[in-house]
């Protein structure tokens, strides 16, 4: 097991190179360029003081460009780029003067909060009501969950979002609609908390109906399995048998599943970030395109693909600790 | 025993039923909270001044300059609590309040005044990109000796005299019927950035945490891409001290914005459009407020482009679009026609300006009057601001139906001043601005060496000529015949399709008092020491 995982560690290398290079292919080739937005020319208008003398020159873009190291070749601007990032600097942002890693270290923590949250949430509740449906198949409850299951998942996010927003903060009062927590006041963890409702509700209930999907028809094909009867005909508990012998065994899709999901933790919602103002890794994403902020794009991007093939690493090793079948040499 | 019990029940029912009357017995502070722009700039400081809206609505408050605007646009005093000037209009002398101070308790003197002008003229500061905004603005002052001081040549700008520490005389090379609109430019303060060499600004700590100010704000903190949080300076020297203890500025989304308006958490939306009043129809909490702007809607036409050279072609995509369409649909009615660059004040404005009224078949006449090759001549139309791609669709349709093609070019944004720079467009919408405040703003637009004349190549001598003259009187009677003239000018050449005033909108809760709209969008503040929360 160690010598396979350290071989999956090794060959992220080249993966994560090829990353780095089609990342800095797409910043080159992306339109328009960080200077032209941060010169913007109608800034000048006061500027000129209705006597037209305006600088928004070539020279000064020349310098900006020089500043920011733009007027370099794109070789050497990728090698100095990726030898920075293997000692864990992304460089400096172009918007606003401080590193890369000071935006991720600001963000990733707001995004964490609740994507941690909601995943706990959405596993717990999507792989518990998947498991009861499929052991009341057709019953009155399997019906309801699976409406519930089909209707949270044809809703888009950013819909769930405004309607959450609508019924709990415009029409009840009872949540704050948008934030990270009321400015102004001393911080306190129970305000805190009030400001993590809706969106965390909302990335849960977004993820629960396919997890239950999932689960459901996992344990449909497991307990219909010989073994499950034979486990039921040796006299064990009803529980015991769907705990110990069918979840087991179903778990391998829910893994996937879930494996999927762990990037998320990390690279955030933008959509449900942006809706509920909530300071996160998708709202600097966002942010940083618009911004044409090419260090913290990339430097979000080679986090996301880190972290999207750590998590298939673990899913993967997860896979043999839920099924002794299963063998990664 | 049971007595005791009792009594420790007794206790902890009574706790639970006193403690939220106690929390709320304590004194909450009394809040502000609005939005305003995303987007920090390089610094929050007057140094990088960049004209966002954050910078706007702040530094005015935390660095005033001498001067400042009104709701109008127009200047007022604001630090300074005099100005005379000289009949030729080439000597300004500023008197400062004697109890100015910073928050450190420095007295605030002419010499800070002085030392803000020549950081922001330093040629050295340019080096790493700043002073952009504020050093343009000293530039273009006119002041005697700016420039030997901004070449190295002069230890200081000759025509800054600082007689004592609270005057401030301006001498200027020649009239300057405007320069007041250039004296907002905040003031810094000396004992604090003096000894700091100009290489080492970028790293010194005030620049991103301005902790001493002289206005009637105190720095908090700033959460870049959150928000900005300042305490009023309850027993500062500013004349009027805000009677509320906290402002808050959201760089928020709008939704989030509107979200927050609707359920009370916040006091005013700026940045609005129109259509967003429908929303809060029927709340009576919240007051939507839309005021004719300074600012203006129209399109850019590159007349470096020969088949855009031909006025009549100009002329003729103004007659082709419908203006109360338009104006509907960008404005929900909430606007009014521009047939000029040169659209205000009224007495700027020549009464006699060609109204363009749509007319589909004298623009097509006026296309074919050219020359225009209706087969092969394709108008570029650079879009990539989603709140006027309405607009170029609009156009597109509209010179479709008397036979002209457009092709919308998108840049997404960031690389318009690339496409600008190089010239491979035709046309593109612009708005915004404060055009309408004064007209001498107005005419920096469409000089032969403005910014925006030097990307669409239009120049008119005359018009510079009497930009030039407009500038050296201070008397509107002096000023109206040659402005009007100006407006006329580019009535008839059309530089720009001239289109609508933009409306300013606002959401304010009825809570708030004391606020008054403005009518552009970089002032929305101005009497902010004014505002209140009432119940």
């Amino acid at each position: 097991m160690a010598k396979y995982i350290i071989r999956r560690l090794l060959l992220m290398i080249p993966v994560l190179l090829g990353i780095s290079f089609l990342n800095f292919a797409l910043y080159l080739n992306a339109p328009g360029d960080p200077v032209s937005i941060m010169l913007n020319p109608l800034l000048l208008e006061e500027a000129g003081g209705g006597v037209g003398q305006g600088r928004a020159t070539q020279d000064m873009i020349d310098a900006a460009k020089e500043r920011l190291g733009l007027n370099k070749p794109w070789p050497i601007q990728y090698v100095e780029w990726l030898g920075n990032l293997l000692h864990g600097d992304f460089g400096d942002s172009f918007v606003n003067p401080e590193p890369v890693n000071a935006v991720i270290g600001r963000a990733i923590w707001p995004t964490l909060q609740i994507n941690l949250i909601a995943l706990f949430l959405s596993t717990i509740v999507g792989v518990g009501l998947g498991i009861i449906q499929a052991v009341r198949q057709y019953s009155w409850f399997d019906y309801a969950a699976s409406f519930l299951s089909f209707f949270y998942i044809s809703m888009p996010g950013f819909f769930l979002a405004l309607l959450m927003i609508y019924i709990f903060s415009i029409q009840l009062g009872w949540l704050p609609p948008a934030g990270y927590q009321t400015i102004g006041i001393e911080p306190s963890l129970g305000d805190h908390l009030r400001y993590m409702v809706l969106p965390t509700l909302v990335l849960a209930l977004g993820g629960a109906p396919s997890l239950m999907r999932y689960t459901r028809t996992a344990m449909l094909e497991v307990i219909h399995q010989p073994y499950i009867t034979t486990g039921h005909a040796k006299g064990l508990r009803r529980r015991t048998v769907i705990a110990r012998h069918a979840f087991r065994n179903a778990l391998i899709p829910v893994l996937t599943t879930l494996g999927g999901r762990l990037p998320l933790l990390i690279s955030g919602s933008v959509i449900i970030e942006q809706i509920f103002d909530w300071p996160g890794m998708g709202q600097a994403s966002l942010r940083a395109t618009f911004g044409r902020d090419y260090p913290v794009l990339m430097g979000l991007i080679m986090m996301g693909s880190l972290i999207t093939l750590v998590a298939i690493l673990i899913t993967d090793v997860a896979y043999t600790l839920v099924d002794p079948r299963v063998r990664l040499d | 025993m049971m007595k005791v019990s009792r009594w420790i029940s007794l206790l902890i029912l009574l706790s639970i039923v006193l403690i939220p009357f106690i929390a709320l017995a304590q004194d909450e502070p009394v809040i502000i909270r609005m939005n305003t722009s995303t987007g920090k700039g390089t610094h929050y400081n007057p140094l990088w001044f960049v004209g966002t809206g954050s910078q706007w609505h702040t530094f005015p408050w935390l660095f005033p300059g001498l001067m400042f605007y009104d709701s109008q646009s127009n200047m007022k005093l604001h630090l300074a609590e005099s100005v005379e000037a000289s009949d030729d209009a080439t000597v300004f002398t500023f008197k400062l309040p004697a109890a100015a101070v910073w928050s450190d308790g420095e007295p605030l003197t002419s010499a800070d005044v002085r030392f803000s002008y020549e950081l922001l003229s330093n040629p050295a500061i340019q080096d790493f990109g700043a002073t952009f905004g504020m050093g343009n603005l000293v530039a273009s002052s006119g002041i005697t000796g700016y420039e030997a001081y901004a070449s190295g040549d002069a230890e200081h700008i000759e025509g800054i005299e600082t007689p004592d520490a609270q005057t401030v005389i301006f001498h200027l090379d020649k009239p300057n019927g405007v320069f007041l609109r250039n004296t907002y430019i905040f003031v810094m303060p000396e004992h604090i950035l003096g000894s700091v060499p100009v290489d080492e600004l970028p790293d010194n700590p005030f620049m991103d945490n301005p902790n001493v100010s002289s206005g009637p704000l105190l720095f908090n903190q700033y959460v870049v891409d959150d928000y900005l949080e300042f305490d009023v300076w309850k027993d500062g020297w500013w004349p009027v001290t805000p009677p509320f203890d906290k402002i808050i500025f959201f760089q928020s989304e709008q939704e989030a914005s509107l979200n927050r308006m609707e359920t009370g958490d916040q006091d005013l939306h700026v940045y609005g459009n129109p259509g967003q009043s429908e929303r809060f129809t029927n709340n009576a909490e919240i007051e939507s407020i839309v005021v004719p702007g300074v600012g203006v809607q129209g399109l850019h036409i590159n007349q470096r482009q020969e088949m855009m050279q031909d006025v009549r072609v100009r002329q003729g995509i103004a007659y082709a679009l419908d203006q109360d369409v338009i104006i509907d649909f960008m404005t929900e009615g909430n606007s009014t026609q521009i047939d000029s660059g040169i659209y205000a004040p009224d007495w700027a404005v020549a009464t006699d300006l060609e109204g363009y009224d749509f007319n589909p078949d004298k623009a097509r006449a006026l296309f074919e009057e050219a020359g225009w090759d209706f087969d092969n001549n394709v108008i570029r139309y650079v879009t990539g601001n989603p709140d006027t791609d309405l607009l170029a669709l609009y156009v597109q349709g509209a010179l479709a139906e008397i036979g002209v093609q457009v092709e919308l070019t998108s840049t997404a944004g960031g690389s318009i001043l690339d496409i600008y720079n190089s010239g491979d467009y035709e046309m593109g919408g612009i708005g915004g601005g404060s055009l309408g405040a004064d007209p001498s703003v107005a005419a920096g637009y469409f000089l032969c060496q403005s910014t925006w004349g030097n990307w669409d190549g239009y120049c008119n001598e005359h018009f510079d000529e009497l930009a030039a003259e407009g500038t050296t009187y201070v008397n509107i009677e002096d000023r109206a015949p040659i402005y009007q003239e100006m407006s006329s000018i580019l009535n008839m050449d059309l530089p720009w399709i001239f289109l609508h005033k933009s409306p300013v909108t606002f959401q304010k809760n009825v809570r708030l008092k004391g606020f008054v709209p403005s009518t552009g969008l970089d002032n929305i503040t101005w009497n902010l020491p004014e505002w209140s929360i009432e119940g």
